[in-house]
């Protein structure tokens, strides 16, 4: 049985959960690295049980095992703790078995100690191309020596308990191939994605949506993962200061401006550079309803799919769209483009905002609560010169 | 000018604070004071809609705390009296985003501006709660004449009796029902104060129209021939320190309760 093999990640100098695993993810693509046991090296960073629930079906995925992790953080070892996995030494470890072994072992940890056993991955980034070459010429020699190890183990034991072979070479030359891909062809990070992603939808089965957020993100870039991770039902609203220190929020007009009843004149639809950026964001999808007291925050479009009831704060830098009735406070262009538009198949939104513009819902309008109905009067909310304007989407 | 900042709280849910608040500010509004009032019961916030300001909030009591916007930006005017503001609750947000500290400092803001600071306490005895009276120097203790609410009525004279600033707590009873005292199914407005032994500041009798002026967004008080709405405006007139008896709340019996059954026929009760 391979699954004997232990294979050892060194990941002490990730800066983030999402390095380890990004590493990790472009670690386990290695044929190496299936069908092994796995020993973790983490740092001081924290790890949830569900950040580690993600890393171990991450590692199942490949059909391989994380049996032991180590870690400098109290709450990553209580984690692993409560999942089954060891958290011992990983050094103490080896030696210790290296002792149990056979007499040929010890020759093999003076060998590979830690210099050349673990690669922390920050010192691939500055490792010169020589030692690189060195390193590579080395590994020839260890799978010689491997083998033999292999064949003694082999030979001396019959039953099976912990007779488990460092398996260096594989994690080393892993660790080299992938960090020379992400020098040099920056766009190999996109297969890295789509593969970390279904990682992430396989896992989402077993684990609650923080955890596939979480894990999602890595892959992509630090500064986006907070960014959505911030944005998804955060239930801390950070507006956007809509309004400048003169104006009076008490001189707000009321919404229903349509067509018709103002006689504002509808400029011809032109193209510009702001609409384009909006149609070039990113859109969130979300099926559900929308209760009082949730955020919902985006960086680009949102769709909703459902209601949004009265109580609901909706912001989002490009167009909001509804398919279903809008209660609650929308706010489009909340970054300050003011072609963002708001839809909904029902418009009865307490506030619309739109960039630094504002409206609210005429106080004749007395339902406090939101109207289920079948009949719907899709309209669309634009601002055009400063003042929003609602308009029948059939116009 | 040094305002009061009056405290509405009760420790249990549902005894009517947020309906007190609303209308004990509006009628003081109406009597001529400058009135603000506080919702601090974030997360679940009401008072704006029993105002009908609902869609006129754009930034409340955590984003002033957070200083994202001015006091003054977040002041929502009433609309039909210039003298009433609101102070907004966070919809979005828990009791955790604002300190006691920070509602005292703007307590103390406002008590520069104006004569009424009415601060809408949350339910329960908790963080909230302690939020809540911090600025205060009075309060108010709303309760109904049932053993549970006057149960919990009783633990928060306590609290507030143990807290230093607090300097005068006074007792109101809410959705009497007279009929059901007359017939010994409620206690009395008298029992309720024997138990708690604290001043009485109003007798608020049931009234069914409290729950449309909700729906409508709009107080009782702005409603003349509502028995609710008068005992309401005669709470803000002892407030403001002038004598007024309370309501005779007894229902006519014999002879005297048809002649009224007969005027209520043709007009509601005066």
């Amino acid at each position: 049985m391979e699954l004997h093999k232990r294979y050892i990640i060194d990941l002490s100098q990730a800066q983030s959960p999402a390095d380890i695993v990004f590493e990790l993810s472009n670690i386990i693509e290695k044929p190496e690295a299936a069908n092994q046991k796995i020993w973790l090296k983490l740092g001081d960073i924290h790890l949830n049980q569900s950040q580690l629930l993600s890393i171990q079906s991450l590692i199942s995925s490949i059909n391989s095992t994380l049996s032991l992790v180590e870690s400098q953080s109290q709450q990553t070892e209580l984690a692993a703790a409560t999942l089954g996995i060891s958290t011992k030494d990983v050094e103490e470890e080896i030696k210790k078995e290296l002792e149990e072994n056979t007499p040929e072992a010890p020759l093999n940890t003076e060998d590979e100690k830690p210099t050349e056993q673990y690669i922390p991955m920050t010192d691939h980034l500055l490792m010169p191309d020589e030692t690189k070459e060195a390193t590579e010429e080395n590994t020839p020699q260890k799978e010689e020596l491997e083998e033999t190890e292999k064949d003694s183990s082999i030979q001396e034991t019959v039953d099976d308990r912990k007779e488990e072979k460092e398996d260096i070479l594989p994690s080393q030359s892993s660790l080299f191939s992938t960090e020379e891909s992400d020098a040099k062809v920056p766009d190999e990070e996109k297969p890295v994605t789509s593969e970390t992603e279904k990682e992430a939808d396989i896992s989402e089965e077993k684990e609650d949506e923080t955890a596939v957020e979480e894990e999602q993100a890595p892959a992509i870039n630090e500064e986006e993962i907070q960014e959505q991770l911030d944005s998804i039902f955060d239930s801390e609203t950070k507006l956007e200061n809509i309004l400048s220190d003169d104006k009076d929020i008490n001189d707000m007009k009321n919404w229903p401006l349509t067509k018709e009843e103002n006689e504002i004149e509808i400029p011809e639809e032109v193209m510009t550079d702001e609409d384009y950026a909006i149609l070039q964001m990113n859109t969130q999808y979300h099926k559900q309803t929308v209760r009082s007291g949730q955020v919902i925050q985006s960086n680009g479009n949102v769709v909703i799919i459902g209601d949004c009831h009265p109580g609901c704060e909706i912001h989002a830098a490009g167009d909001i769209t509804v398919w279903g009735v809008l209660g609650g406070i929308a706010h489009a262009g909340c970054k300050g483009n003011t072609k963002a538009r708001i839809r909904a198949l029902n418009l009865n939104a307490i506030q619309l905002r739109i960039a630094d513009s504002y409206a609210r819902r005429p106080d004749y309008i007395k339902n406090t609560y939101v109207e289920k109905t079948n009949t719907f009067t899709p309209e669309e909310a634009r601002n055009i010169n400063g003042s929003i304007v609602i308009l029948k989407i059939n116009d | 000018m040094t305002g009061r900042v009056i405290v509405i709280t009760s420790g249990k849910g549902g005894v009517g604070k947020t309906t007190t608040s609303a209308n004990i500010g509006t009628a003081l509004a109406k009597n001529g004071s400058s009135v603000v009032l506080i919702d601090t019961d974030i997360g679940l916030r009401n008072l704006d809609l029993l105002l009908g300001l609902e869609n006129r909030i754009v930034y409340t009591l955590v984003d002033v705390v957070e200083e994202r916007c001015k006091l003054k930006q977040a002041l929502v005017k009433d609309k039909k009296n210039p003298n009433l503001c609101l102070l907004a609750a966070a919809q979005t947000r828990d009791k955790s985003a604002v300190t006691a500290e920070q509602l005292k400092n703007i307590t103390e803001q406002l008590q520069e501006d104006f004569d009424f600071i009415i601060v809408d306490c949350p339910a329960g005895i908790e963080e909230g709660f302690k939020t809540a009276i911090s600025g205060a120097s009075e309060a108010i203790v709303v309760t109904t004449p049932e053993m549970s609410a006057v149960r919990d009525a009783d633990r928060i004279i306590g609290l507030l009796e143990a807290k230093d600033e607090i300097k005068s707590y006074k007792l109101l009873v809410n959705r009497v029902r007279p009929g059901m005292i007359q017939a010994n199914d409620m206690m009395s407005v008298e029992d309720v104060v024997d138990i708690l032994s604290c001043d009485l500041i109003g007798i608020i009798p049931e009234d069914t129209g409290i729950i449309t002026s909700t729906n409508r967004g709009e107080p009782i008080v702005n409603d003349e021939k509502s028995i609710a709405g008068k005992a309401y405006i005669n709470v803000a007139k002892r407030i403001m320190g002038e004598e007024v008896p309370f309501m005779n709340l007894d229902e006519p019996k014999g002879f005297a309760a048809f002649i009224a059954k007969i005027k209520n026929f043709f007009g509601p009760k005066e």
